[in-house]
């Protein structure tokens, strides 16, 4: 075949662009790290990439509402762990009164605790976080309990937040639950003061089994929440994994293999000097140097 | 034979060499020259004379000075012209598409994500006005995004019409000079001149006029050559052009031509190379891209409004529809994506609980609306998975023209050699033609003066 100077410049200037374009391409998958820069860089890998991408997004938003439930869970705890010390204290009081050794003075002070125990304990129930009362359901700008005798003005719902994929966890107790039923805690202190009031020492005692099941119920509903909490530890460490597996996921579809990039891009600039060196020498070359 | 008549005989000797430097000389000023074919002096040898019952040769004469061309790689390169002009024109508006469906950061899909996000987040504060306020900035953000893909389709599309414009403004253009060319060439040809460099320009065109309408030429008998679209529709016949009208209808733009007393209007079917190409992707791509957009939007609208709309807002109102469209011809979703809109002016309006009264709490309309990330909304997928098709549909097809265009353009790149190996010229070879011609010149001298001292020896006798 003849070869002129047109088609050699011309195969040239064509090698020369093809070298040109692949190291261009090779160079921004160094600089980004990525393979898939477009959708037309692996057309099959695109719904891979974005579907990871969409359940990575996710997963960070299950992250981040678990670890908020976590910590109202943690909320919730921290105060009927102070309405437990309280019924504790209850409890001391009425065993404190039913001693028969006791006078009626001593009564009367311990009375006064009693006022007092329950004073902290109406604090306790109408508890307020970021301006929402913990114990009222999902009436949460309304004061869950008031009145003498204390009456509860909340709702019975239970809030549920998503911390996986179709998976709801309880995130409060209603203040109904846990102050009023069964047991009505409230009425059981009221109770305790009125039996201290009247110097009664039996009728003091009387009130141990209800503030037991009072403290009980408290006990009742932390575990609940305990369990709650462990449960998401459990979903919490379950979504990291699964994090990690989609992030590596991610990785095979879109990252480059940047040893192997590194490789192809010196071997496309060896072929590209190459071609660069020829070009020089082409003109070199002729019958013309010769004449 | 005289001596006198020996010198007729060194003089066509000295005349052809030079011709033949002529020629080649013509060839090397033209080594660079687009299109043109190498020309080759086709020499004679003068009838011969009897003398005295010899037959003796009168010296050379030139025949002809033929051009050098292979239909065969000419058909193959006009053809090959076709797809690669078809592939070329198509990678510009194909890269501004895998632009506008994009699938980074800042792609549709993210703002789908983000949307339900932020829906995440009310659930976990469902009276914050915060996280209300997001709600509605991020159901904002999503249907400016579908609105701004839409626009940016149809500024592909306009950009398409004025490329299409120009091209047509050329093509008539070019087929007027072909149609001048044939007249030309069939004139001077009558006369038994040949019309090489006419010729040469006319197989530039005709290859340019391939590689944007895909047109087929044929020879005629009197060195014409007529031209037809795929289609059969004639462009160049004799010396007459049928030129091609642009018509700008309606905010689009049609292309006719007249044909005898009819006249038609042709579609991306009747062409073939760049303006098949450009037709391609304005009537075909682009509108399925927008109505794969326009359902989109119209069942995330229709899926989001029936929650927010079940729900009750802040006020202790029934939620209102959350995003509003207008759309219907010729499917009930048409035109929804360019009109998305989020229709709640107030972070009271977002409707966060389900119940029969407000309460402040109550986020269960939030828990249903994230729900809605993973149901199956169009054609049994999720909003996001629907997305991620259009936008790997877009890739293929991006990824499949760039092979196209990448193995015509090799194709092209090889039949424009192998054209140069019969037409183009090879300065070693016109060098060696140089030298030759040198030789033959100065031997024709020699034979001359030494014929010019056979007369003086004879003078002096």
């Amino acid at each position: 075949m003849k070869v002129t100077q047109m088609s050699t410049y011309r195969s040239l200037s064509y090698q020369i662009e093809k070298s040109n374009q692949q190291r261009y391409e090779l160079y921004e998958q160094a600089t980004t790290g990525k393979r898939v820069n477009r959708s037309s860089d692996d057309p099959a890998a695109v719904g891979p990439i974005l579907s990871t991408t969409e359940e990575i997004q996710k997963l960070d938003r299950y992250m981040e509402t678990t670890d908020a439930t976590q910590n109202d869970l943690d909320i919730v705890d921290g105060h009927l762990d102070q309405v437990s010390s309280l019924l504790i204290r209850a409890k001391e009081i009425a065993i404190s009164g039913s001693n028969s050794s006791n006078s009626a003075e001593d009564m009367q002070t311990l009375a006064k605790e009693v006022v007092q125990l329950k004073k902290q304990l109406l604090d306790i129930a109408n508890a307020k976080v970021d301006g929402n009362y913990l114990f009222s359901g999902y009436a949460d700008k309304t004061t869950p309990f008031s009145g003498d005798p204390v009456v509860y003005n909340g709702t019975n719902d239970h809030k549920q937040v998503e911390v996986s994929a179709g998976q709801t966890v309880q995130t409060n107790l209603t203040g109904s639950e846990l102050f009023k039923n069964p047991t009505d805690i409230f009425a059981t202190i009221d109770q305790l003061e009125g039996a201290l009031n009247s110097g009664d020492h039996t009728s003091v005692s009387n009130q141990l089994d209800s503030i037991e099941s009072s403290a009980e119920q408290i006990r009742g509903a932390r575990s609940q929440m305990g369990n709650i909490n462990s449960h998401l530890d459990d979903v919490k460490s379950l979504t990291e994994e699964i994090k990690l597996q989609m992030q590596s996921r991610l990785s095979n579809y879109e990252d480059a293999d940047i040893v192997n990039t590194l490789t192809e891009i010196s071997q496309a600039e060896q072929s590209l000097e190459a071609a660069l060196k020829i070009s020089a020498q082409v003109s070199k070359l002729s019958l013309l140097n010769f004449m | 034979m005289s001596l006198l008549s020996s010198l007729y005989t060194g003089s066509s000797g000295l005349f052809v060499n030079q011709k033949g430097i002529e020629v080649t000389g013509n060839n090397v000023s033209n080594v660079n020259t687009p299109g043109y074919s190498r020309q080759t002096l086709r020499l004679s040898p003068s009838p011969t004379l009897e003398f005295r019952g010899q037959m003796i040769g009168q010296g050379a004469t030139v025949s002809s000075i033929d051009r050098e061309t292979d239909s065969f790689v000419l058909g193959q390169l006009n053809k090959q012209g076709a797809e690669y002009g078809e592939a070329n024109a198509k990678t510009m508006p194909l890269t501004e598409l895998e632009r506008i469906i994009g699938i980074d950061s800042s792609s549709l899909d993210k703002e789908i994500n983000n949307f339900y996000d932020a829906w995440q987040s009310l659930s976990g504060n469902p009276s914050g006005n915060v996280e209300r306020q997001q709600v509605m900035q991020e159901g904002d953000d999503l249907a400016d995004h579908l609105q701004k893909m839409v626009k940016d389709l149809n500024a592909t599309t306009d950009g398409i019409n004025d490329k299409l414009a120009g091209d047509i403004t050329n093509l008539n253009r070019q087929l007027k000079e072909i149609a001048t060319l044939n007249s030309q060439i069939a004139s001077a040809e009558s006369t038994g001149i040949s019309a090489n460099s006419l010729r040469d320009q006319r197989d530039l065109l005709i290859q340019e006029v391939s590689e944007t309408t895909g047109a087929k030429s044929y020879s005629e008998a009197n060195g014409m050559v007529s031209l037809q679209l795929p289609n059969g529709v004639p462009l160049v016949s004799a010396d007459k052009a049928n030129e091609i009208e642009v018509i700008s209808a309606a905010g689009t733009l049609e292309l006719q031509v007249t044909n005898g007393a009819s006249t038609s209007t042709l579609d991306r079917d009747d062409f073939g190379g760049a303006i098949k190409g450009q037709l391609d992707i304005r009537d075909e791509t682009i509108p399925v891209v927008l109505d794969k957009l326009d359902q989109l939007a119209f069942g995330l609208a229709n899926a989001v409004n029936t929650v927010h709309s079940s729900g009750i807002d802040a006020n202790g109102n029934t939620g209102q529809d959350f995003f509003s469209y207008t759309s219907g011809t010729p499917h009930p979703w048409s035109g929804a994506a360019a009109t998305l809109s989020m229709t709640l002016t107030n972070p009271n309006e977002v409707a966060a609980g389900s119940g029969g009264t407000y309460l402040p709490g109550d986020n269960s309309n939030c828990l249903k609306i994230t729900g809605l990330q993973d149901k199956a909304l169009i054609n049994n997928s999720t909003i996001n998975d629907y997305y991620n098709s259009i936008a790997s549909d877009i890739g293929l097809e991006v990824s499949q023209n760039k092979q196209t265009l990448a193995s015509t353009k090799d194709a092209m790149v090889q039949l424009q050699n192998m054209r140069d190996n019969t037409s183009g010229v090879s300065i070693d070879e016109e060098m060696l033609m140089l030298i030759q011609y040198q030789t033959g010149y100065e031997a024709a001298a020699k034979y001359l003066s030494t014929v010019d001292e056979m007369l003086n020896t004879l003078m002096q006798l």
